[in-house]
């Protein structure tokens, strides 16, 4: 459902993502890691549309992003870390406007709209202005938005920060429950114990390389780690544990 | 799918005009209908009076009025259309739905003409008064709106074009800090050859001509044709560049880093730094450091720090170029202009300053610093460049008109003085006006808030104004300056006083710059009060 072929993107000298091969299969949750700056975002960005590859392409939906854009963003559910919403629309109001732009009816948008509100505990904000939102509730505002068309890829950049426990649990049901009706996933996360739990397999990327990639045992055996190794241990072995050492011995020298 | 992209502006135009008070709603319907009906009607009363020729003569003396609003408002919002084009938020909404190019290209084209809305506007009353007041068949008024509909959407893609093509063109590492310069330059070259257009037009014998056909429904048919016909080849045209220019712009501004300075002026910088360091407290310097860095990287900030000395002296070369008397007393024009735009700009950069915090004001106020010094500093980051950004201008201009040190002076002194004035109101409204709970950049700001901001430029135009005449008058009385204006000054009664010498007129200018100061103190502390209290509705 998703497959990027020597995917690459250059910011004047800087590599921001290096020949990427990655594939992602039909109804897979898909969680890409990654130091900060190591790429993740460049990566969605490129998928979605919002970022021109300096070289090779990617295949979402079936379609390639440079040569068919239009049928790619039909296909794509996009939510960003910080998503764009227009403060001084109300709830119900955006998500409209954004079912307009999928070609959605306003009845039809309206009727997507109150189920997904419901589902995160929005539907008594609904007639709220945007502005007046807590970062929580723009995230779910944005991640109503990007389920309203019932996309068959979504591409989330860190969806759950600022859930409660409690939105954040109906999410990742939400989630599990797209992919076992076929929705594909790629989820950026820097919440290693929600990738580890819910995701099919783990992408990991640093410095713009995919270091590793594959199901939590794969993983293991890729970063020579025991049988009971947690991500955290793994992505810190994989992405060199030897600065958190030398973080904790300059802390140690602070004090 | 233009019309579902655009409509939340308009539920929110209908939620604000539902909730603002009857009063205010009222205000506004009285103001539009005083601007369109009352200068409509006081349009047709003329034109209705006048012979064919007479209409004609009136039009050649409104033509090039038009001209210069409609090259001034298109020039000034050449900032307004970059942001439009690339750096609007909303940007990444449109690309990320399967929403086409052209459809963005059309959303946009269609923002970009609202700084010509106005001028445009003049010119449609005008034109409906005049077929109103020289009986013109009912057809004629179709047509007139769709002719100042097409030539508005004819000038918006010209300037929407020229802005994608120097994003194209300029690498993008240096677009943030070329492309005000180039604009600047471009809009130089635009205002020049506006006014070689203007003086032509003014002795144009042809306007009878134009008058009568414009009247004449067949060819006004014609014309409007033709005009339609310009309009959608121009937007094709801009369609096409915005096609190869878009990505390449949006992804430029969006993500080139800051160019790393060369070792040699990493050094100077931290020379600069550490002579900085040794005269203002740390707080101060990371204040002034962060506006600094904020207004230097907007690149639709610093288009209009460049854009309005480089317009205005653009505009005035030619009023500066007569020798003797009239040269002299342009001089007066060049500087009651130069303090109008200048304060009008600086103010809204204050404003701007302020406003743009948004949610960033719980930081501010989380700081162990006092607010005033936060409203101070954004003071001196927009005069402070505001005013350099004369200096160089005016040098140029000086040699290009051959003005005496002593003008050169006296406009570089009134600039300062105005600036000061008016941009120490900016963060202080900004403060008062500022609504922090939105993020996105494009904030409109309230109606009084744009009526003080035309109406303290002008407060400050009539104390500076009368502050250099004094100067003039009483350090140099026996500069060529002051003799032709003193008899100048000598055909109007009301103002000959200014000439006359004493202490009174000092006397009321001290109480004038007084005044405004007063009420720019108590406006500072309310504006400080309103961000160390301000919580989200």
């Amino acid at each position: 459902m998703i497959q990027t072929i020597g995917l690459t993107k250059r910011f004047g000298s800087l590599v921001a993502v290096g020949d990427l091969n990655l594939t992602v299969g039909s109804g897979e949750l898909f969680g890409f890691l990654g130091p900060n700056g190591a790429g993740k975002t460049t990566t969605v960005r490129m998928l979605v549309g919002l970022l021109q590859p300096t070289a090779g392409t990617a295949i979402v939906a079936g379609h390639d992003v440079l040569q068919e854009p239009l049928e790619v963003k039909r296909a794509v559910g996009y939510l960003a870390e910080v998503p764009y919403l227009y403060e001084k629309l109300t709830g119900s109001e955006f998500l409209r406007f954004v079912g307009g732009l999928y070609g959605l009816t306003d009845a039809e948008s309206d009727e997507r709209a109150e189920r997904l509100l419901g589902l995160f505990d929005l539907e008594e904000k609904k007639d709220q202005l945007v502005q007046g939102y807590s970062r929580g509730m723009r995230q779910k505002l944005g991640l109503s938005a990007a389920l309203l068309h019932e996309p068959q890829v979504l591409l989330l950049d860190e969806p759950l920060a600022g859930f409660d426990p409690r939105s954040a649990a109906r999410a990742k049901e939400v989630l599990r429950e797209l992919c076992s009706r076929g929705v594909t996933i790629m989820m950026c996360t820097h919440v290693l114990e929600i990738a580890e739990r819910v995701c099919d397999r783990i992408g990991i990327l640093d410095q713009g390389r995919l270091i590793a990639v594959g199901s939590m045992d794969e993983l293991r055996q890729q970063a020579h780690s025991a049988a009971g190794a947690t991500l955290e241990e793994m992505f810190l072995r994989l992405t060199g544990d030897g600065e958190t050492a030398e973080a904790a011995a300059m802390l140690g020298r602070a004090d | 799918m233009v019309g579902k992209i655009l409509r939340p502006r308009l539920w929110v135009l209908r939620r604000w005009v539902r909730e603002s008070s009857p009063a205010v709603r009222a205000g506004m319907l009285v103001l539009l209908a005083a601007l369109v009906a009352g200068g409509g009607w006081l349009y047709s009363k003329v034109v209705s009076a006048l012979a064919i020729d007479q209409v004609a003569a009136v039009a050649a003396g409104m033509v090039p009025i038009w001209l210069f609003f409609l090259v001034i408002a298109a020039l000034l919002g050449i900032g307004d259309i970059l942001q439009r084009l690339f750096l609007s938020s909303d940007l990444e909404l449109l690309m990320t739905a399967p929403v086409p190019l052209r459809t963005i290209y059309l959303v946009k084209l269609f923002e970009c003409t609202r700084v010509l809305w106005l001028p445009a506007s003049l010119v449609l009353v005008f034109l409906i008064a005049l077929g109103h007041g020289q009986r013109a068949p009912a057809a004629f008024f179709p047509l007139a709106v769709l002719l100042v509909l097409a030539s508005t959407l004819s000038v918006a893609s010209v300037m929407a074009a020229l802005v994608m093509l120097l994003v194209r063109i300029i690498p993008p590492q240096r677009l943030r800090v070329w492309i005000p310069a180039a604009l600047g330059v471009v809009s130089v070259a635009l205002a020049l050859g506006q006014q070689s257009l203007l003086q032509q037009s003014v002795v144009w014998e042809n306007w009878a001509v134009i008058a009568q056909a414009v009247l004449d429904t067949g060819r006004l048919a014609v014309a409007t044709v033709v005009s339609c016909a310009a309009a959608l080849v121009l937007a094709l045209g801009g369609y096409l560049i915005f096609r190869r220019a878009f990505y390449y712009g949006w992804s430029s501004f969006a993500q080139a880093a800051v160019p790393r300075p060369s070792a040699a002026t990493r050094r100077r910088k931290g020379a600069v730094r550490a002579g900085v360091g040794q005269v203002l407290s740390p707080q101060w310097r990371s204040l002034l450091l962060k506006e600094w860095h904020s207004l230097r990287r907007d690149p639709r900030q610093l288009i209009n720090l460049v854009i309005t000395p480089l317009i205005v002296i653009g505009f005035s070369v030619t009023m500066l170029k007569p020798e003797g008397p009239l040269g002299i007393l342009m001089f007066w024009n060049v500087l009651f202009f130069a303090v109008l735009m200048g304060s009008s700009a600086v103010f809204h950069l204050g404003v701007a300053a302020t406003v743009g915090e948004g949610r960033n004001v719980d930081l501010l106020r989380r700081l162990p610093v006092r607010m005033r010094t936060i409203l101070a500093a954004k003071f001196w980051v927009s005069w402070m460049p505001a005013w350099l950004a004369w200096l160089p201008v005016l040098a140029v201009a000086s040699l290009l008109t051959e003005l005496t040190v002593l003008q050169v002076s006296i406009l570089a002194g009134a600039l300062a003085l105005a600036l000061a004035e008016v941009g120490s109101v900016g963060p202080a409204i900004g403060a008062l006006a500022g609504d922090f709970a939105v993020e996105e950049e494009t904030r409109r700001m309230p109606i009084p808030i744009q009526l003080l901001g035309i109406l303290l430029p002008g407060v400050s135009v009539l104390l500076t104004g009368l502050s250099c005449a004094l100067v003039v008058f009483t350090f140099f009385p026996s500069s060529e300056l002051a003799a032709t204006t003193e008899q100048a000054l000598d055909v109007l009664p009301p103002v000959a006083w200014v000439a006359g010498g004493g202490v009174l007129p000092w006397l009321g200018l001290i109480l004038g710059h007084a005044i405004f100061l007063l009420i720019v103190a108590r406006l500072w502390n309310a504006g400080a009060l309103r961000m160390e209290r301000w919580e989200p509705a």
